[in-house]
């Protein structure tokens, strides 16, 4: 099959890094704010970094590095999933099992390769999007205007902690791609960023900023409000599981960075074998 | 030999068993310096058969004593996700309802559209058993709600508004004189405590 | 095998194929000459052959013949009259055909035989195939004998560019396959791909086209098909249109089409044949068939197991009620009455019509009202296997995956609730990613710009709205 990265994947990716964190983020009203603001930093600083030349990301020392920088964020990703899964359903669960199994979706799904990761996540971006916008369009009457607050300085401090998540992952990611995307990263971190931004001002404007402090996944716990009359009341499992997704997308997808130093040096292995 | 197996198999049989008995709603009542916790849980025994409410009751200090109690006369593990009603009797409410709220806002199974009513003279557990269809009691407040007779003040906003200015409006039931379950007006609530009750229609005047 | 020489001599010929076959009491060798002195001896097999045409053009113009001899040309050319009659050198060939019902000639002073096709055995009518029915729209279908499938696909494509070409497989079937593309529509690198394929295999037998499509498709562990199978001309020729290839076996009215993309499974040819909002209303239908199918029993369990709080409060209340008494925990019992569903489908298609009411009865009543009155399984149980199985039968193409798929859903549910079937069906997802057939992308309207495609993915585009040069003939596909 003819490997070639489509720039609609590529978006679909970059979309997934803010939108696993919909899950994890403490919200209050600076939140949809910080948000925005810390996607567009990102994409820029994706876009400029995808401008880097091909032959300097082919260099191995630069296959390295960027495994070793993914690492970090693997794991933040998958001890972050596990957290969230044994806190909301399975308390009693052993969280090695957990841990086990997360790991291996992880794996499963990186093994098919970054191309087809992104390839992956188009489908996941759009069942993301559209049930975020089906919690978002059932709450809107229980929704208090009055809860909304204009930019203040304390939303610094909250972008530097998204841009502290979301620009690491999104540089790595950016920088082994196969193709040069900066269209990709920008279109997706904006879009991505857009719905991390409307879905924490949900929560703002239906929790107010108390209650939301209380929570330990607001995000999630707001969403559970969504009804449509007595069914699906308590559906936020249903707007965690997308989301949780895009999560193991995003560890998916840096697992592959991690392989792929690992697989150039399997195909030269292979190759000097056949010759 | 056999009757080993007989038990052993019987054994199993309970373990497999899958009844549950979710809470329909809970009334805490304040007794001397202790606290009394009721809980209304619903049994179906057959297809064809009404779902039945059945009561429990525990004493304790605080509410994960009063929780752990109650399961514990169950005999089962509490099935708080469908609780839609939390009743309180005037005492607990002038003990201040900061506290309850953020616990129960934090508590993994309870549901954030938990409402919470003010039983107005009168003992709260008593007025949860004064009916024995599940839900009518929630079904009022929500239609209480919905009409504006009655504050639409789920749990969420409650501690919402106490945390921003420790006031709040909490809707209040009494038993009346036909003993049934009536809206009483509205429980207003100042420094997180119960100060006052507006009467029926005077709810609107409360915002100004 | 040694060397088979005939010689110039016809009795020593004759005695020569009564030794090939000695014990083959089918072989037939009837000896004609005529009053000029020419001799000839025809070789056949009774059963495959049409008498007619060896009485009057065979055996009646030896009879009749003038010549005193005659060369094995003058034979082919001039005596007989027949359509396809040939001088045949090649023993392999000879034989190929021979076996297949052409008469072979021998005549005095020739060592050449000459073969003669007098194909006619008895054949199934081209009926309705029994599981691709239609609504409306042409009723023809294949059957077990080659040369009529390929009229019937020639029949609907008028074209010198349709190509057939034979192929031999099998070291003991020795069964011919044919290739059957649109010369230029479809890629040439297909062609070759697939032609690569089929020299690599060497099978001893080839009995149906699943002999083969297991052993060159792409995937061969997938439950997911990438190779098409269709009983239908029609089908064959809108395929080929498309660019496809045809894999048409000798003996079996499966034809294989290649490559095969999952949205393929989806559609009917129904859908081509009725209005287009009736028909991509059949394919919504479908793809939620299939969704549900594959998805319902995971989802219930899970919800039993682990999710109680998204089960509206007064349903819960009614279903578990209905699990009271139950003796096995939610997970079991669904797997075990799906097992029985599979069992009942399985037996159901084996049943000799005579005894279908037997199963109905068994299958209905005894498993579905009376394990519910008796707490063997609880009603909710058995509704949601019941609509599982209903919704699997709308993806005929998908049974495998769908089986497949639903057990393992259903054990990722009862480990992990909704959030393991969420992330099995990612994988289920990842691996469809990671699939293609014939070096297409298994979800190729995941591909953008391959607006073709997508004109006729999940939905159908009215007929009026698809581009008339939807596979335009790529310059450098042309054969020269």
């Amino acid at each position: 099959m003819r490997e070639k990265m489509f720039p609609r994947w590529g978006a679909a990716l970059f979309a997934l890094l803010p939108l696993s964190e919909i899950l994890y983020c403490p919200v209050d009203q600076q939140t949809g704010y910080a948000a925005i603001l810390a996607s567009l930093i990102t994409a820029l600083i994706c876009s400029g970094a995808a401008l880097l030349p091909p032959t300097v990301r082919k260099l191995n020392f630069m296959s390295w590095l960027l495994a070793i920088c993914a690492l970090w964020p693997l794991i933040q990703s998958l001890s972050r999933m596990t957290a969230f899964v044994r806190q909301t359903v399975f308390p009693e669960r052993s969280l090695w099992g957990l841990v086990f199994a997360l790991t291996l979706s992880a794996i499963l799904i990186a093994r098919i390769g970054l191309i087809r990761c992104a390839m992956w996540s188009l489908p996941v971006f759009v069942t993301a999007g559209l049930l975020i916008a089906l919690s978002g369009a059932l709450t809107i009457s229980d929704l208090h205007i009055s809860y909304l607050q204009a930019p203040m300085w304390s939303l610094g401090v909250q972008c530097g902690r998204f841009l502290r998540v979301i620009l690491p992952c999104a540089l790595v990611i950016s920088l082994s791609l196969p193709e040069q995307m900066p269209g990709a990263a920008a279109r997706g971190m904006a879009i991505g960023g857009a719905l991390l931004s409307l879905i924490s001002l949900r929560t703002a404007l239906l929790l107010g900023s108390h209650t939301a402090a209380l929570l330990a996944y607001p995000n999630f716990v707001a969403a559970g409000l969504a009804s449509v009359g007595d069914f699906a009341r308590h559906g936020e499992v249903f707007f965690a599981l997308p989301l949780l997704l895009c999560d193991l997308g995003r560890a998916a997808a840096l697992g592959c960075v991690v392989l792929q130093p690992v697989r150039k040096i399997a195909s030269k292995k292979a190759v000097k074998r056949h010759a | 030999m056999k009757r080993l197996l007989f038990a052993l198999s019987l054994l199993l049989l309970c373990g497999c068993a899958r009844e549950v008995s979710p809470v329909s709603g809970l009334a805490l009542d304040r007794i001397g310096d202790q606290y009394r916790m009721t809980a209304e849980i619903v049994r179906q025994d057959s297809l064809d058969a009404a779902a039945a409410p059945a009561y429990l009751s525990a004493t304790g200090r605080d509410l994960p004593e009063l929780l752990r109690g109650i399961e514990r006369v169950l005999g089962n593990e509490l099935y708080l996700d469908h609780a839609q009603v939390l009743l309180i009797d005037e005492e607990v409410a002038s003990d201040g309802i900061l506290e309850l709220a953020d616990y129960l806002c934090q508590h993994e199974d309870m549901r954030l559209s938990l409402r919470i009513a003010v039983v107005r003279g009168g003992d709260a557990a008593a007025l949860m058993q004064q009916d024995d269809e599940v839900f009518a009691l929630s079904d009022l407040l929500d239609l209480a709600a919905e009409q504006h007779t009655l504050p639409d003040m789920p749990l969420y906003r409650v501690t919402e508004v106490l945390h921003a200015d420790g006031t709040a409006i909490l809707p209040a039931l009494k038993i009346d004189e036909f003993k049934q379950i009536a809206p009483a007006g509205v429980a207003v609530f100042a420094n997180e405590k119960l100060s006052c009750y507006l009467d029926g229609d005077m709810e609107d005047g409360l915002d100004a | 095998m040694e060397e088979i020489v005939f010689t110039t001599n016809l009795e020593q010929n004759i005695r020569l194929m009564q030794e090939i076959f000695q014990g083959d009491n089918t072989l037939v060798v009837r000896r004609a000459q005529s009053p000029h002195g020419l001799t000839c001896a025809a070789f056949f097999f009774d059963g495959m052959v049409n008498g007619i045409a060896i009485n009057q053009s065979i055996v009646r113009p030896i009879v009749s013949s003038t010549f005193r001899r005659a060369t094995a040309e003058e034979l082919a050319q001039t005596i007989l009259q027949i359509n396809d009659s040939r001088v045949e050198t090649d023993n392999n060939k000879l034989f190929a055909s021979f076996l297949y019902g052409d008469t072979v000639i021998f005549t005095e002073g020739e060592s050449r035989p000459v073969v003669v096709n007098t194909k006619g055995f008895a054949l199934r009518s081209a009926s309705e195939p029994e599981n691709e029915r239609v609504l409306s729209g042409p009723r023809e279908g294949f059957t077990e004998c080659f040369m009529p499938n390929l009229a019937l696909i020639r029949r609907r494509l008028n074209d010198k560019r349709l190509k057939f070409t034979f192929l031999r497989i099998g070291t003991r079937t020795n069964t011919v396959v044919c290739l059957c593309y649109l010369d230029g529509v479809c890629e040439h690198k297909l062609i070759g791909e697939i032609k690569k394929r089929l020299s690599q295999i060497d099978p001893d037998s080839i009995l149906d086209s699943n002999y083969l499509s297991e052993r060159i498709r792409d995937h061969r562990w997938s439950p997911f098909p990438t190779m098409g199978t269709t009983e239908r001309p029609d089908v064959v020729a809108a395929r080929l249109v498309e660019g496809r290839c045809a894999i048409i076996v000798d003996g079996s009215p499966v034809v294989l089409t290649a490559p095969y993309l999952l949205q393929e499974c989806f559609q009917s040819n129904d859908d081509y044949y009725v209005n287009f909002l009736q028909a991509n209303l059949s394919r919504i239908l479908r793809l939620t068939g299939f969704v549900f199918s594959v998805c319902v029993p995971a989802v219930y369990v899970a919800l039993m197991l682990y999710h109680r709080e998204l089960v509206p409060a007064r349903l819960l209340f009614a279903v578990s009620a209905a699990q009271r008494g139950v003796p096995l925990p939610s997970g079991w019992e669904t797997l075990l009455m799906l097992f029985v569903l599979e069992a009942l489908k399985e037996a159901g298609a084996r049943t000799p019509g005579a005894m279908g009411q037997t199963m109905s009865i068994v299958g209905g009543l005894v498993l579905g009202q009376a394990a519910v009155s008796a707490r063997f399984a609880a009603a909710p149980t058995v509704i949601v296997v019941a609509i599982a199985g209903v919704t699997g039968l709308m993806v005929p193409k998908l049974q495998t995956a769908a089986l497949y798929l639903r057990f393992g859903l259903l054990a990722a549910a009862a480990a992990y609730g909704l959030y393991g079937v969420g992330i099995a069906m990612a994988l289920v997802l990842a691996w469809l990613c990671n699939m293609h057939s014939f070096s297409i992308p298994y979800l190729l309207n995941l591909v953008p710009r391959v607006g073709i495609e997508h004109e006729d993915a999940y939905l159908r585009a009215p007929w009026f709205f698809m581009r008339h040069d939807r596979f335009p003939v790529k310059k450098e596909d042309r054969h020269h």
